[in-house]
């Protein structure tokens, strides 16, 4: 069975230097949770939506403003990890607000234009290596979040996404699909909010059988 | 209405997910077996609450021997069992397995921000920092 984890390091791909891109659901003011970063180098790789985790709009507002205004340790720790880890933003596609790109990254307070008409125009101009996928979609079917994921696979893009959809309708075939393009699928936060589920199984748990699982 | 939430929802969702994943299934959200709380009774859940039980809405995946047994039902608990126990919207994950008996993981009354840390999980992975 190919292993969606390690296919980047199983091809023998360089790691990649954290360039990002990411796209959202509809909410009008969708910006990723992390823009709120006063380091130099923006940490913005919390690219959270409110619909994923069942915040509303307004409450995603209020919340992020509530972070930005009750936690004053949130701005020097954002910088700490921004040099421990900086990624760089490159685009940003939403339903509403539109679409922002700088192939150089993005600034703390990017901004967007019209929308690009379509996901595959947006990855191609964006130019990331790794592709964080939270778009809102239609649980019948997974869609569009799976021909998304799809898109970004054929620009050989590595894919996060927070998504269950896709896991629930598609994962052997995206796995598959990913392992033959060389790029890696991450999705911890499809299940329990990102508590560790596969990489604790994948990681820790070699030789392992899940027989069954209870969960709520 | 209420059928098509509980057929297409998150529930059924959650759970073919973790099928698919941790026991390749192959398998949708429509093949998970699913019943709600809708014939759940006010009288019924203070009669369970007298005896000391309660209702949660649990997944529960199992391998057959023709596959992948999958269902989500409102389960009536003991208000002691580890299923029951954590608060709210906590989140909570027993596995059953061959060699490590069963054991689990559970993240209590997570939000956006666990969520978010998810993502930059898979981030920190996939750029190999």
């Amino acid at each position: 069975m190919p292993n969606c984890f390690d296919a980047r390091l199983a091809h023998g791909r360089q790691a990649t230097s954290g360039r990002v891109v990411c796209w959202s659901g509809p909410w009008p003011h969708g910006l990723p949770l992390g823009f709120y970063s006063d380091a130099g180098r923006p940490f913005q790789c919390f690219c959270c939506g409110a619909r994923i985790s069942g915040y509303g709009a307004s409450e995603f507002e209020d919340r992020t403003h509530r972070l930005r205004q009750c936690r004053p340790g949130l701005g020097p720790a954002s910088a700490e990890k921004a040099r421990e880890f900086p990624f760089t933003i490159t685009g940003i596609h939403t339903l509403r607000q539109g679409t922002a790109i700088d192939a150089a990254g993005l600034s703390d307070s990017p901004a967007f234009g019209k929308r690009l008409p379509s996901i595959e125009a947006f990855l191609d101009a964006a130019r990331a290596e790794i592709a964080v996928e939270l778009t809102t979609l239609d649980p019948s079917a997974g869609e569009p979040a799976i021909s998304h994921i799809r898109a970004a696979f054929v620009r050989r893009m590595h894919v996060a996404t927070a998504n269950k959809g896709p896991i629930a309708h598609a994962y052997a075939a995206l796995r598959d699909e990913a392992a033959r393009a060389g790029v890696g699928f991450r999705f911890e936060s499809a299940v329990m909010d990102g508590a560790p589920v596969f990489n604790l199984w994948h990681g820790c748990l070699p030789g392992v059988k899940v027989l069954g699982f209870a969960a709520r | 209405m209420a059928h098509s939430m509980w057929r297409d929802g998150i529930p059924p969702a959650k759970t073919a997910a973790l099928a698919n994943v941790l026991m390749d299934a192959r398998t949708t959200p429509q093949q998970v077996s699913t019943r709600g709380i809708t014939r759940l009774t006010t009288e019924r859940l203070q009669e369970m609450a007298r005896q000391g039980k309660t209702v949660r809405l649990i997944s529960r995946g199992r391998r057959t021997g023709s596959g992948v047994s999958l269902r989500v039902r409102a389960e009536v608990l003991d208000r002691c069992d580890i299923l029951a126990c954590t608060p709210g919207t906590s989140n909570l994950i027993l596995f059953h397995t061959d060699l490590m008996g069963t054991f689990g993981t559970v993240s209590i009354e997570p939000g956006v921000e666990q969520t978010a840390y998810g993502v930059f999980s898979d981030l920190v992975n996939l750029s190999g920092f």
